[in-house]
Formats: structure tokens, C-alpha cells, sequence
């Protein structure tokens, strides 16, 4: 008799596995923290007098968005690309092969594409459960502060946010796939993408990091921490995302399909 | 005492994937920052010069302290969770227990192996770092900057020694990297955001990681040092005994 395999159940499993542990604790208090912090130290910071305001104007070419840029923008990715996302999935395969759990789950009727899906699906969930459950409540929050921060920018640039969280987790997934030790893919995440933030931070220091900036999901993640929102641009750079996550995927399946385990 | 297997785990580690990750992660930082304060435009690198605190090697070195070393607790991090977490995730720790010694002859042998081996890395990170940034930035004092980078030695060890009294309970390096990193983090955060709302104060000298700062800065350092010092000896005293009484 073939038993069935209920997904959404194992994905909704998997999923609480991943926000009741210590990696779910470590990524729940860093978000918090960040957003009380953030909207604490919100008014301060942005007093054009002292030389934290005078480097956000510095860095920014739309003063009137200063809050989008400094929240969004200057930190926002380093705790969505950095602190949060990777801790989801940096250990998913790699994970399950050091702990000698592989066999196991591959004899049940699942195939390995699917396996792959099941790993990136729940750190989806699990990731976003915790970044619209701090941001949400978060806008109540800095919104009194900053009155003429709207709901729609707010939470606009917060899904952008939330697919550059969304491309991490593949590219966290790849690399996943590729080592040997849980360690060694959180440093090589970590690493990866403390480095492939920086053209972005960098964009308004020349023209060719600007260019460079380009190539990363970051620039169309933060786009609009400096720019108006318009409705065409809005999905055209949520689809160039959607676009880079794509081959970082299909090569994690395809590394993890070709493997002889 | 026998110290040919703390030898032989210098000798590993000095060698190691994680000895090369961190030499070349301080490196490409410092390549990256040096051309971040270089190239920035004029009146950035204005705004980073007035905000360097007096006693600092200059605008890099505030970005370097500030914003690099933070993320450089992972690699510290990672040589804290040498001493437990490594041989469980191996399956060697009962093997090595089973060696005619004491649990705690294996827990100083391991500790000063991993104490020397990060100092070396660090150090020789710190000297690659140093020279890239003295070449991109032209006022950068390199003496200085190597000599905080010396001075900040406690604090990485007290880092080291929040990890390992971590890994004692957690046991397996993700859950103990994990937390001796968002700990860390956490720590270095809470004097950072106080610094930003009180531009130019003294940081508090209970919490150690804001020791780096106080370096940095030229801040007086005799109460803060004894403060990450006497904490990092806490942690490796407490850590110790918890291992030394656990049912393994």
C-alpha cells in the first residue's frame, strides 16, 4: 500500500520546528530588538545636527525619505540578510547529512527535488512569521514618530525586504548544499553576504558602485528607500528578485539531485 | 604533563579551513572599508574624520571597530566552540575523555590550545588587514591600529569564554555558535545604539564588549579591563564546573 506524504503538514512541522528553537529564539530577539531600537533611536538619530544625521543626509539623496533609508535601508538588510534568513536554512542539508538523518528522510516517498522544496519552504514560513510578526507591530510603533510615514511605503519596502530575505534563503540553501559542515556554511553565508551588501551601501560613493550595485537584489530591495513609490517599478524590481533567486535554486536542486549520497 | 595533543590541535588549527576563512575575511574587510573611507566623497569623508574619536588611528579604524569587528565575532566565536562543540559534532569527545587524564587537564589543554592558535590568527588577520588599509588610506597610523588590535586580545578571549560556557549545556557547534554570537552581538549592539544617542560619552564599563570602543577611543581602560577580565574568568570558571559534574 503507497502512503501518502501530506506537504503542507511537514512544511507547517518543520516550520515550528525551526521558530521553537534556539536559532527561532536568537532570530525573534534580534528583530525585536532591532525595530525597538530602531524606532527608539529614531528621532535622535535623524536630528540633522548631530553627525549620525549629518552622515544619513550624506548618504542619501532624498532627505525627505530619511526614515525609508535609515530603517530600510541601513538596517533592515544587514538583519534580514545577515542575523535572520540564514539562521533558517544555513544548516538544512548539510545539517541532515552530518547528523546521518539523510537515508532516513529520503526513504520515505519523497523525491529529492521535493526534499529541497520541503527545506526551502518551511524556512520561508518560519522567516516570514518573524519578519511581518516584528515589522508589523513595529510600524505602530515608529509611525507616531515619523508622521509622514505612510502604511503603504512602510509596509511596500517591507516586502521587498521580505523577497531579498526570500533570495538569502536560496543562496543560504545553495551553499548548504555544497559543504560539508554546519559551520562552515554559516560563516561562508555570513560572509558572502556581509560582502555582496556592500556595493549597495556603497552606491553614492561613485558611479561604478552604483553599477556594481546593480547586480545585486539589494539595490531593487531598497530602491525605494530613496525613491517614490510607483505601481509598475514596484513589481518590475519585486520580478528582478524574484529573477536572481531563480538560478541560485535551480542549483542547489540541481547539486543535491546529482549527488551520490 | 603530556602536551603533545595540544600541540598537535595548534598545529590543526593554525592549518585549517577556519584559520584561512578568517585571515581572508579580515583582509577583504579591510580592503573593502580602506576603499569605502578613500573613495568616499568629500564631504562623507569629512562627516567619518569628525566622528573618529581623537585617541583612534583615524576614520577607518572607527568603521573598523564600529562596524567590522562585530561581524568579525564569528570567527571568534567559532574558536570558543573549539574547546566542547567541535569533538561532539566530531563523535571524538568521549574518545578524548577516555585518555588517562582529568576532565579538567582536557578543558585547560584545549583552552590554551584554542587561546593561542586564534591569538596567532588574529594577529597575522590583523598585520594583512592593517597593511592593506595602510596602503588605500593615507593617514591611517598602522602602529596604532596594530596596537589596539592587541589591546582588544581580552575582549576576544572573554567572547571565547561566553562561547565555551555556552557549549556546555548546547553541546553541538550550530545551537553554541549560535548563541555565543547573537549574545555577543547583542552585547556590542546595546553600547553602540547608546553611543548614537549620546555622541561622544564614555560607554559603560559593564558591559565588555564596549572595552573595544574605550580602546578605539583612548578612553580610560583599568575598570573596564577588570571588568571583561574578571567576567571572562567567570564564565570559564562556571563553564568548567558545569562540564566537570555533567553526566556526558
Amino acid at each position: 500500500m503507497e502512503t501518502k506524504v501530506n506537504f503542507p503538514v511537514i512544511i507547517w512541522q518543520r516550520t515550528l520546528n525551526l521558530l521553537f528553537s534556539v536559532r527561532g529564539l536568537i532570530a525573534l530577539l534580534m528583530s525585536v530588538y532591532m525595530v525597538v531600537a530602531g524606532a527608539y533611536l529614531i528621532d535622535m538619530l535623524m536630528e540633522s545636527s548631530t553627525i549620525y544625521g549629518e552622515l544619513i543626509n550624506l548618504f542619501n539623496d532624498r532627505p525627505d525619505l530619511r526614515f525609508q533609508w535609515f530603517f530600510f535601508d541601513g538596517a533592515l538588510t544587514k538583519l534580514v540578510t545577515l542575523f535572520t534568513a540564514p539562521l533558517f536554512v544555513f544548516d538544512a542539508v548539510c545539517g541532515d547529512k552530518k547528523a546521518e538523518r539523510i537515508g532516513i528522510l529520503l526513504s520515505r516517498p519523497i523525491s529529492r527535488v521535493q526534499y529541497m522544496f520541503i527545506n526551502l519552504g518551511s524556512a520561508i514560513l518560519a522567516f516570514s512569521i518573524l519578519f511581518f510578526g516584528a515589522l508589523g507591530p513595529g510600524y505602530f510603533a515608529i509611525q507616531p514618530q515619523v508622521p509622514e510615514l505612510t502604511a503603504g511605503a512602510y509596509f511596500g519596502t517591507a516586502g521587498l525586504l521580505w523577497l531579498l530575505g526570500v533570495f538569502t534563503l536560496c543562496v543560504a540553501l545553495l551553499i548548504s548544499t555544497m559543504v560539508k559542515s554546519n559551520l562552515l556554511s554559516f560563516i561562508i553565508s555570513f560572509g558572502l553576504f556581509s560582502f555582496y551588501m556592500l556595493p549597495n551601501t556603497m552606491k553614492y560613493n561613485s558611479d561604478a558602485m552604483l553599477a556594481a550595485a546593480k547586480i545585486t537584489p539589494h539595490y531593487y530591495a531598497t530602491y525605494f528607500t530613496t525613491n517614490d513609490v510607483t505601481a509598475g517599478l514596484y513589481i518590475g524590481h519585486a520580478l528582478v528578485i524574484i529573477i536572481m533567486c531563480l538560478p541560485f535554486l535551480a542549483l542547489a536542486i540541481w547539486k543535491f539531485k546529482s549527488e551520490d549520497l | 604533563m603530556n602536551i603533545q595533543p595540544m600541540i598537535l590541535d595548534i598545529k590543526m588549527m593554525l592549518f585549517s579551513k577556519r584559520a584561512v576563512f578568517s585571515i581572508m575575511f579580515l583582509a577583504l574587510f579591510a580592503l573593502m572599508f580602506a576603499a569605502m573611507v578613500e573613495y568616499s566623497p568629500q564631504g562623507l569623508k569629512d562627516a567619518l574624520e569628525a566622528a573618529a574619536p581623537d585617541g583612534s588611528a583615524g576614520a577607518f579604524e572607527y568603521l573598523w571597530f564600529e562596524d567590522v569587528l562585530k561581524l568579525l565575532l564569528l570567527m571568534v566565536v567559532s574558536f570558543g566552540a573549539f574547546v566542547i562543540s567541535d569533538p561532539v559534532d566530531d563523535e571524538t569527545l568521549e574518545l578524548m575523555l577516555a585518555r588517562p587524564e582529568s576532565r579538567l587537564q582536557y578543558l585547560m589543554k584545549r583552552s590554551v590550545s584554542s587561546v593561542i592558535s586564534f591569538i596567532v590568527i588574529f594577529m597575522l588577520g590583523s598585520l594583512v588587514a592593517g597593511i592593506i588599509a595602510w596602503a588605500i588610506v593615507g593617514g591611517l597610523d598602522l602602529g596604532l591600529f596594530l596596537v589596539h588590535q592587541v589591546m582588544i586580545i581580552p575582549l576576544m578571549i572573554f567572547v571565547m569564554a561566553m562561547t565555551f560556557f555556552f557549549s556546555v549545556p548546547l553541546k553541538a557547534t550550530t545551537p553554541t555558535v549560535l548563541a555565543g554570537f547573537a549574545s555577543a552581538l547583542f552585547l556590542s549592539f546595546t553600547y553602540s545604539f547608546g553611543q548614537m544617542a549620546n555622541p561622544g560619552s564614555e560607554p559603560s564599563i559593564l558591559n565588555p564588549l564596549a572595552y573595544g570602543f574605550r580602546v578605539m577611543a583612548g578612553q580610560p581602560l583599568f575598570e573596564s579591563f577588570l571588568v571583561v577580565v574578571v567576567m571572562a574568568v567567570v564564565f570559564a570558571i562556571a563553564g568548567a564546573v558545569w562540564f566537570m559534574k555533567k553526566d556526558i
